[in-house]
Order: C-alpha cells, then sequence, then structure tokens
C-alpha cells in the first residue's frame, strides 16, 4: 500500500466569520496575507516531512475557497519538487472542465515532472461543477469538452514528434507542442476520481487508478464494476494499485486526542458544504429529469451522504465517530487507525493506494505529530497487507 | 411544410401545435388568428405562461409563435450553438413560410434573438418590437447590466422576472412534464446565453442597421435588466419608441399583458 498525504491548505481564520459563504462569493478581504503566508509555508513543510518519513504526497486546488488555497496543483508540486527527493507527487486533480487552456497543463506537467527527475502522477478531472462559475466555461457541453481537453493533454504529453496541430470542437492550436516533455515517458501515471460507476468502467477502459473520494458507498459500487471492466478489456486482473481510497485521518498515542483532533479536521467537511446554494448545480448539467426535481422541491441536492449504513441519520454536522462508521474517517491510536483501514479494505476486496487527508483547524504540530504517527506506526503495516499484490 | 411525428408538447393555454421541418430542424410552432403576421419569439423560459399574452394578441394578428431550436420539443442541431445561429435559422424559417410584412415581437431573450434577426434581414420585416430584451452591453466592463439568471436557481427566477403575486409562484405542484420542459428550457437558455451573459459583444454595433419602425415596452419594474438599459437600447435604433409599463418587471408582457399588447397595436395597425 502506498500512502499519499494531502491537505486542503485551508485558510480556516475565516471559516467562523463567513460561515454560509466559504466558496465563490466569498469575501476576499477576509483573508489576512500574513497569516495565509504562515499557513501555506506550514502546510509546505508538512509535505517535506512526509518525503523525509517516507510517504508520498497529494495536492488538489480549488478556487476562490477558504477551504482551499491551493490554485494550482501544479504549482504546489512545482515547489515540492524542489523541497522533497523520493515522494511521488500526485496532482488530483488538474479541473480540466475548468481549465481553459489545457496547452498550459500539459506544459506544466512537463515542467515539474522533469524538474521532479519523473515523481508526478496526474488526475485529469473534471473538477466541481460550481467553479463553472469563476471560469466561465460553459456548463453545456461540459462533458464533452472535458474528454476533448484530456485527449489533446495526453496526445501533447505522449507524443515526441511535436509539434502538431490540433482542431477539435472545443480547442484550437496552430503548434501544440511541450518543452521539456515528460520525464516519465510516455507520460506520468494517470487517475481519475469518480462517484459512479459510468466514470469507473472509463477509467478501468483507460487503465487509470480509479479514486474514491471518501464515500464508502461509491467505492463499494465501483471497485467491482472497475475490476470486471479491467479484466474484460485488459485480459488480466487490475493489481491493488489501480485502486485509490481517500479519507479523514486523525493519528495520536491517544484514542480521545486522536477523536479531538478528528473534530477539527470534520471542520473542514462543514465549511466545504457550505457551498452557498445557488452555486451547488450550474444549470445545463445534469438530467432535465433530476433538474425538474430540484424544481419542484424549491431547493437543490447534493450526493452528500447523511445516513449511516444501516439508514440511521448522522448527527447534523457528524461527529467523528459518525465518519468512523460510515468509513469516511479512520481515526483514533495508531492500532485503531490501521484496523479500522484494514476492516475497509477487506470489505471492498482491497485498494493499493490510500489518500491521508488532514487539515481542518487541526494545528500544524497537532498534523505533524499525526503523520509522525501514522507513517511509523501505521504505514508498515499498510504495506505488509498488500505485499505481492501491487503492480 | 411537412408534418413531423414527434409529438409536440401541450403548452397551458396555447391551441394545439404542429411541428414542422425547416431547413433539416425540426421544430414545434403554434400559430392563432388572423390579420397581419406576428411572429413572437419567446424568453428563455419557453413558452410555458404565454396564454393570456397570446390570446390577446390573436385576436388582432395571425400569431406564429415557434419554440426556439432546442426548447419546448423543438430540436436543436449540434451547429446551432449561439443566438446569432438562432437568427439565421429564423431566416430560413420566414422565407419558408413565406412570412410578409411581419410585425417581429420579442420578449427578454427572445427580444435579443428578434434585434439580430431585424439587423440581417430588412424586407419582410416591418415592423419591431421588443419587450424587455436584453442582448447588449451598454455600461462599463465593471459594471453588469444585467441580472446574472444563471447563478440564480431556476425555482428562485420567478423572484426576479415578475412584478406582485407571481413573484411568490412555487413548483410543488406543478406537473412532471412542465417541469422537466422548464428545466430543459433553461439549459439550452443556458447554452446560448451563458457566457458573455445575456448579450452579444457586437449587436450593440449592428443595431444601426435597423431601420423599420420600432417600438421597445418595459416594465417599470424590471429588475433584470432597467429602464435605463431600456432606454440605451433604444437610443441605438434610429427612430425607435420606447413605452413602460407600470406595475410590471422583466415580464412585462405577463405582468400586464393587456397593456403590452394594446402598445403594440396601437403601432403595427
Amino acid at each position: 500500500m502506498r500512502s499519499w498525504y494531502f491537505c486542503e491548505q485551508e485558510y480556516w481564520p475565516a471559516w467562523e466569520r463567513q460561515p454560509n459563504n466559504p466558496r465563490i462569493s466569498a469575501p476576499s478581504g477576509e483573508v489576512d496575507p500574513k497569516v495565509a503566508h504562515k499557513l501555506l509555508n506550514e502546510y509546505i513543510e508538512e509535505c517535506v516531512l512526509c518525503d523525509k518519513l517516507g510517504l508520498n504526497i497529494m495536492v488538489n486546488e480549488h478556487h476562490a475557497s477558504y477551504t482551499c488555497m491551493s490554485v494550482s496543483c501544479m504549482v504546489t508540486l512545482g515547489m515540492l519538487a524542489t523541497r522533497t527527493s523520493r515522494a511521488r507527487l500526485l496532482a488530483l486533480g488538474i479541473p480540466i472542465m475548468s481549465r481553459i487552456e489545457p496547452h498550459r497543463v500539459a506544459e506544466e506537467i512537463g515542467y515539474v515532472d522533469t524538474v521532479s527527475g519523473g515523481r508526478v502522477e496526474i488526475g485529469l478531472i473534471k473538477g466541481s461543477p460550481f467553479e463553472l462559475f469563476l471560469s466561465n466555461s460553459a456548463p453545456a457541453d461540459s462533458n464533452d469538452r472535458y474528454w476533448e481537453a484530456h485527449d489533446l493533454v495526453i496526445e501533447m504529453l505522449k507524443r515526441r514528434d511535436g509539434p502538431f496541430s490540433w482542431e477539435g470542437e472545443h480547442f484550437n492550436y496552430r503548434y501544440a507542442n511541450i518543452i521539456p516533455p515528460c520525464y516519465q515517458q510516455p507520460h506520468p501515471p494517470l487517475w481519475l476520481t469518480t462517484l459512479n460507476p459510468k466514470s469507473a468502467l472509463q477509467a478501468a477502459q483507460l487503465d487509470y487508478v480509479v479514486a474514491i473520494v471518501g464515500i464508502a458507498r461509491a467505492a463499494r459500487e465501483s471497485f467491482p464494476v472497475y475490476r470486471e471492466e479491467y479484466r474484460r478489456v485488459h485480459g488480466r486482473e487490475a493489481s491493488l494499485d489501480r485502486f485509490a481510497y481517500l479519507g479523514y485521518v486523525s493519528v495520536a498515542e491517544d484514542e480521545d486526542v486522536a477523536l479531538e483532533r478528528a473534530g477539527k479536521l470534520l471542520k473542514f467537511s462543514e465549511a466545504s458544504e457550505r457551498i452557498p446554494e445557488r452555486f451547488v448545480a450550474p444549470p445545463a448539467m445534469l438530467p432535465p429529469e433530476v433538474e425538474a426535481g430540484m424544481l419542484q422541491e424549491g431547493r437543490m441536492r447534493t450526493h452528500r451522504t447523511k445516513t449511516l449504513p444501516d439508514g440511521t441519520p448522522m448527527s447534523n454536522p457528524p461527529t467523528p465517530r459518525e465518519q468512523i462508521i460510515n468509513n469516511a474517517m479512520f481515526a483514533g491510536n495508531p492500532d485503531q487507525v490501521f484496523e479500522q483501514i484494514k476492516e475497509f479494505y477487506d470489505s471492498v476486496g482491497g485498494f493499493g493506494n490510500f489518500l491521508v487527508q488532514m487539515g481542518g483547524t487541526m494545528t500544524h504540530e497537532e498534523k505533524k505529530d499525526s503523520i509522525s504517527l501514522f507513517a511509523k506506526h501505521v504505514q508498515p503495516r499498510l504495506e505488509e497487507l498488500t505485499t505481492g499484490r501491487m503492480a | 411544410m411537412s408534418i413531423w411525428e414527434r409529438t409536440v408538447p401541450e403548452i397551458h393555454g396555447l391551441p394545439k401545435g404542429a411541428a414542422i421541418d425547416v431547413s433539416g430542424v425540426k421544430v414545434c410552432v403554434w400559430s392563432k388568428g388572423e390579420g397581419r403576421t406576428l411572429l413572437y419569439l419567446h424568453p428563455g423560459s419557453g413558452l410555458h405562461d404565454h396564454g393570456d399574452f397570446l390570446d390577446a394578441l390573436s385576436k388582432r394578428y395571425h400569431v406564429i409563435a415557434p419554440a426556439h431550436p432546442g426548447f419546448d420539443g423543438s430540436q436543436r442541431p449540434s451547429a446551432i450553438t449561439s443566438v446569432s445561429d438562432l437568427a439565421f435559422f429564423y431566416l430560413d424559417f420566414i422565407e419558408q413560410l413565406d412570412l410578409r410584412n411581419i410585425v417581429l415581437v420579442g420578449s427578454s431573450f427572445g427580444g435579443w434573438i428578434a434585434a439580430e434577426l431585424a439587423t440581417m434581414a430588412a424586407e419582410r420585416i416591418t415592423g419591431l418590437a421588443l419587450v424587455d430584451p436584453v442582448g447588449i452591453k451598454v455600461s462599463d466592463r465593471m459594471t453588469r447590466d444585467i441580472l446574472d439568471l444563471f447563478s440564480i436557481p431556476l425555482y428562485d427566477h420567478p423572484k426576479h422576472l415578475f412584478h406582485g403575486e407571481r413573484r411568490n409562484t412555487v413548483y410543488v405542484d406543478y406537473p412532471r412534464d412542465v417541469l422537466v420542459r422548464l428545466a430543459a428550457n433553461h439549459d439550452a437558455f443556458t447554452r446560448f446565453a451563458w457566457s458573455p451573459t445575456l448579450y452579444n459583444p457586437k449587436l450593440r454595433e449592428r443595431l444601426h442597421r435597423i431601420k423599420v419602425p420600432s417600438l421597445l415596452v418595459w416594465g417599470e419594474e424590471d429588475c433584470i435588466v432597467n429602464v435605463g438599459y431600456g432606454k440605451a437600447f433604444s437610443n441605438l435604433i434610429a427612430g425607435s419608441q420606447l413605452v413602460t409599463i407600470k406595475s410590471a418587471g422583466h415580464y412585462s408582457f405577463i405582468d400586464r399583458a393587456p397593456s403590452v399588447v394594446d402598445h403594440i397595436a396601437s403601432k403595427f395597425l
């Protein structure tokens, strides 16, 4: 099992002051540049610590958000490429449904992969639909545009006979050409996040790592679909390294301390869900039948899990113990965290990548302690668990 | 004109519609009344709620109300993606139906299409009425002229489109097929007007081409595009007349249908 540390690089000091407006229209004046400077540098130091302790690193990006100050995966990874030496560096992901210049995306991947000596891994994802309100990319045809951008980026990464021309439905380039090309040939390993079996099918067909972000039900639905499709298309079993699951993680020597930290971590979840309702579902992306339901009800629907697996409604907001039951969170002393991960691992047929999200209002010291305990006492046992089953 | 076998939606308050094929595009059309031809272009929500307005118009005109490609059951070929494309489509529509001496009326988004069409086809259109149209940029780049309807959930649109009681419209008791059609219409509207939001940067410089008698009708309580925008719009169409309607919002043709029809009828006999 490979584990990947992940923190959203939150600007949490604004959460209480703007509890209902943390994204898109979040007032920029709430952010103190000096505080942001301190926080961002702490986040980078946490990643450097992970590198020293043998953990890999995952970054993401969001836009105009108090819940994530990373505005570009490749900018963050560009810094980490020179501050780390061993860790694999995963961008999960680059939201090319919103990013209007796939050419630039490909260039940045080539650059960072070269600087890092081939340690980059890439998820070309659709991204949060509500961020179309920022990029102004059209919601209509966004799926088609995503796939054209995807194909273009992959073509740019793998072709060594550039330049070539691209005259597509959505993008047009005279000279598609990146210098430097990727250090890893033909291109870095590729990932895809999914919440539904349909995109799990596509991930299997493309031989990408399929990543499920914190929703156990989605893993239970999508992993078997992926395995079956992988077998059908590639004629062999998908190895465990093709599967990834992201969970909230809090580790401490003492269970009560870990749960206290877990409560701070869940503040991230609470903040990120409080997106203003008007941005939740941009028009022209969902089927009209689904939109009709929202029109009738006079409210937006989200995919957020509100119940425990047995149907019991969760507290509002959910507690750490409830999120542990839901396999969205793994918290406790190192033994407990390992057992929680193993139980979930066994229930979904295994996975070879565990994405370890920490953050929320956890302090820098708390995160460093949690990372260290995870690396020293949990990670070796996870590696043992998957010995011989990774590609 | 060939009859298309696809089901034409039944829209409350409108007579039975027909499906026709215009240059390979199958569109639904509703028509009623006798007299001078009045071609009506609907707003972004489609032809829903148009019964009173079109009925009143049909007492004085031969009203032809098509659903734009992508709306209310009409097909949208993949090549029709912009309002200018819609205007080109209506050039075909007018020629194929051999419409002449047309009073062209458009409201809101339909007013935008009508304005674009009027800059293209001078011969067959002999009167133009734009009811609370969008479609042009007036103010500086830091000032939004037109309320961004796409940042507002569809269920909250009545609060912004209407004046008076209709502002409180809720959809809980609406039939399923109507709800799906309204949602699909909004998707089509989004496709055509997402960005730049509800205008074509080139239209303003083309409005000088409109030489036919023109009327702009504006709800005084319009909070999507205010009366000041209407004055600017009117100033760009030589010889046009702007009239305002009291106690009417952006959908003035629904809020005060008789007044809007009276103004159109007194301008275009």
